[in-house]
């Protein structure tokens, strides 16, 4: 079980570049499996998963092109340090870069139709993108807080998008047009979109009480010597990691640009983690989960 | 009285008529037979060898004429007629050579001025030329014109003229390098037939060429050549481009820039200082080509997104007063109906430069059209080797380039280049430019350093020399500021007495509630 765990993590993982900071998520959980009691022995074998699950994550990080990283490098400029601010000319113009790039603003790095300069060309390069590095893109933020909880919020409005909009649900050969979707949980999905608070700081104290709730069964548990809600307690925690720090990291890689498709997996984490809060009060295990021990 | 307003009616009837006639007659000049066909074998890709062609295109357009291009494999028999004033042949790949036997045969029946451009000669041509030609392998010749000279780049093969016609015309000689130094014409104009051994798009012979092919068509100008700055963009470092203009400003060159905009975010600082540094420009003396954007694919069929872009370009440039006297763009856009028709088609004065290495067509036509005047770009730097002074002219209206610099040291470097150039520069405002651009909803006109727009005069505000100066952050809004920051206070506050009220609630509720079980 715990061998397949491990597989089906790194398979997600390695599944698609953007998926790399999962590991860090899915690392956290598998904590969890260290509790598991007759397992000293396996216990070794689990440490080695969560670094195979972590090295997984930053390969797939170090695989992405450097096409891919200049289109990032330059999104996370035009779709993210210049959006959510009045005229960030004189703003980036404090970070070192010229102020005339404020220009670019919502330009993307290939451009639909027609571009005032080609953002691979070499002076774009030299003059811009060889200066906004990682750690520049970090100092800019920290340096504009306000600016950077504004585009959370963007992206927290994204993050109850389970199903997409501007991309179809079928694969190409399906028979289906391109662009249709799926009708299934339509109804959830944007009642969800149309009420759910798009503030980056309620996902933030969402998650917190989740954690904090499922803190309880896992303080009882560990007194209790049980495993069950040592192992939910850490699943919930990986789960909320995803809804906390994707957001962020999506933020500071690729700014508003394909934004709910970055998000993709912070809405998937939110549902399961409430599915399994409500089955949690239905069957009365949320605090108690002493009725598990008899079925494993 | 009444007899002088009569007069004066007649008169200013007269003076309408007179200025109709001129009117009709100027378009009729431009109208009348000024379509030539280009045929050539092929692009050469391999080589980049379409380069060649397009520059050939270009010096043709600056001629004032309109070049249908016809890749010789898409040749229908009739194509060519009398239609057309004059066909050119061009061999860009002497492996492919010409073999479409319908062209060949309309051509040596065609009785308008004809060019052969390149080898393989077909017998019809040279006796039509009235020449005998060799070909001669492996050499490296030597161009010389009056009394410049280039030296060739080593060439496989070269088809020369051994004889030729008695009242023909030579524009420029071929010699070989060797002891015994044999020489041929390089340009060759017998009444209307001409031949050409080669063209290519750089150096001596760009411009021996031009002036050959100029000679034939009879469109023989003397322009001087226009000093442009190209590659500004808004993203260009201002504070060079400003002390670049100030530099022409005191050294008293006339100079043009060719620079791009931005349809949005036209509300920005950025934008503001961009178009501060173009007014800086104009007020130097310096004219503005507004020039085209890239494009990145070719989903604009119907042109409508450039359209709007044009328009948005030259209202917010306008806004600002900043005012272009004409548009500039890679050749490739004059062989597109859509991109042509949305872009150049607003001007009257074009600047078309060399094809950079991404060419991306919406609707090539090969059917290029003529400005009122259009300015052949070429790199300064590629007249590096020709003599030059102050009394040197071109034949066509001519544009020498240098790219835009950016750091303070490349800028030291392209003050001395045009330093060093030594030439005596056009002059828009002594030499009676005059040009418009008109859009649906815009009317620019330049007219010997006047701007117009929609016919009113324009005094074209000047800018702060000190560009840091200028832009600083005011601080005009911080009285808004501060009342937010008060009030921001005053809540908070209010909060956390509401909470600690709270928290004593609780508390006290606390003790009440167990109280009561205490009992």
């Amino acid at each position: 079980m715990t061998f397949l765990f491990f597989i089906s993590t790194i398979l997600l993982i390695t599944n698609k570049q953007q998926n790399a900071p999962l590991a860090l998520s899915f690392g956290v959980v598998a904590i969890g499996i260290m509790f598991l009691p007759h397992f000293k022995a396996r216990r070794m074998a689990t440490a080695l998963g969560i670094i195979l699950v972590l090295i997984s994550g930053i390969g797939i990080y170090k695989s992405i092109g450097s096409e891919i990283v200049g289109a990032n490098t330059f999104q996370t400029f035009s779709h993210g340090t210049l959006l959510e601010t009045s005229d960030p000319t004189k703003k980036i113009e404090h970070g070192g870069v010229d102020g005339q790039f404020a220009l670019m603003r919502n330009e993307n790095y290939y451009s639909k139709n027609y571009a005032t300069l080609d953002p691979s060309s070499k002076y774009v390069k030299k003059h811009l993108m060889d200066k906004t590095g990682f750690a520049w893109i970090i100092r800019y933020y920290a340096g504009n807080l306000k600016q950077f909880n504004n585009l959370l919020d963007v992206a927290a409005k994204d993050v109850t998008a389970v199903q997409p909009r501007a991309v179809g649900d079928f694969v190409r050969n399906s028979g289906h047009k391109p662009g249709e979707q799926v009708k299934y949980f339509t109804v959830y999905s944007s009642l969800l979109g149309a009420f759910f608070p798009g503030k980056y700081a309620f996902d933030c104290l969402l998650a917190v009480g989740f954690i904090a709730v499922y803190s309880v069964g896992f303080y009882l548990d560990i007194k209790a010597k049980r495993y069950m809600g040592i192992l939910r307690f850490f699943l919930i925690f990986g789960l909320m990691t995803v809804v906390v720090f994707v957001p962020i990291v999506s933020i500071v890689g690729d700014g508003d640009a394909d934004l709910a498709k970055h998000l993709f997996l912070v809405p998937i984490s939110l549902n399961m983690s409430l599915l399994m809060f409500i089955s949690d009060l239905m069957n009365h295990t949320l605090w108690n989960t002493e009725g598990d021990e008899v079925s494993e | 009285m009444n007899k002088r307003i009569k007069f004066s009616l007649v008169m200013s009837l007269m003076l309408i008529l007179f200025s109709l006639v001129n009117f009709t007659h100027t378009v009729g000049a431009t109208s009348n037979n000024n379509r030539v066909l280009l045929v050539y074998d092929s692009q050469n890709d391999v080589k980049n060898d379409k380069k060649n062609i397009d520059a050939l295109q270009r010096s043709l357009t600056s001629m004032g004429l309109q070049v249908k291009t016809i890749p010789q494999a898409d040749y229908k028999k009739n194509t060519l007629n009398e239609k057309y004033l004059g066909v050119i042949t061009m061999i860009n790949w002497r492996q492919v050579g010409l073999i479409n036997q319908d062209f060949i045969n309309d051509r040596d029946k065609f009785s308008g001025i004809k060019l052969y451009i390149g080898e393989n000669l077909t017998q019809t041509e040279t006796n039509q030329l009235g020449i005998k030609v060799q070909k001669v392998y492996q050499q490296q010749f030597i161009l010389k014109n009056d009394t410049n000279h280039e030296l060739l780049p080593f060439s496989q093969s070269i088809t020369v003229i051994t004889q030729q016609a008695e009242g023909a015309e030579q524009v420029g000689t071929l010699s070989t390098q060797q002891s015994d130094q044999k020489s041929y014409p390089f340009g060759y104009i017998n009444g209307k037939q001409g031949y050409l051994p080669f063209f290519t798009n750089k150096g001596l012979s760009l411009i021996v060429q031009t002036q050959m092919i100029a000679q034939l068509f009879n469109r023989v100008g003397k322009f001087r050549p226009l000093l442009t700055i190209t590659n500004v963009t808004p993203y260009t470092n201002l504070q060079t481009l400003d002390e670049l203009s100030k530099f022409c400003y005191r050294m008293e060159i006339p100079f043009a820039i060719s620079t791009t905009s931005v349809s949005e975010n036209t509300e920005m600082k950025a934008f503001d200082r961009f178009t501060a540094v173009l007014r800086n420009i104009e007020n130097r003396g310096g004219i503005i080509f507004l020039q085209t954007p890239e494009v990145s694919s070719g989903v604009d069929t119907d042109g409508q997104l450039l359209n709007q872009k044009f328009l948005t370009y030259i209202v917010s440039l306008a806004r600002q007063q900043v005012f272009p006297v004409g548009i500039s763009s890679a050749g490739f856009w004059n062989q597109d109906k859509i991109l042509r028709n949305n872009s150049l088609k607003y001007a009257d004065h074009w600047l078309l430069m060399q094809d950079g290495t991404k060419v991306t067509y919406i609707d090539q036509d090969n059917n290029s059209q003529v400005a009122k005047q259009s300015f052949f770009a070429m790199p300064a730097t590629s007249l590096n080797n020709v003599k030059k002074n102050n009394s040197t002219t071109f034949v066509i209206p001519t544009a020498l380039t240098i790219s835009m610099p950016y750091s303070q040291k490349e800028l030291e470097h392209v003050e001395n280049e045009i330093k060093n150039l030594h030439l005596s520069w056009y002059n828009p405002v002594e030499e009676g430019f005059s040009s418009e651009i008109n859009t649906e909803t815009t009317s620019l006109k330049y007219n010997h350093g006047d701007y117009l727009v929609n016919g009113k005069l324009e005094d074209i505000r000047n800018t702060n020399l000190n560009l840091n100066k200028q832009f600083s952050d005011g601080k005009s809004n911080s009285l808004f500021k501060n009342y937010f920051k008060v009030q921001g206070n005053i809540l908070a506050v209010f909060f956390v007495i509401i909470m600690v009220i709270l928290l004593i609630f609780i508390f006290i509720g606390q003790r009440v509630y167990w109280n009561r079980f205490k009992r």
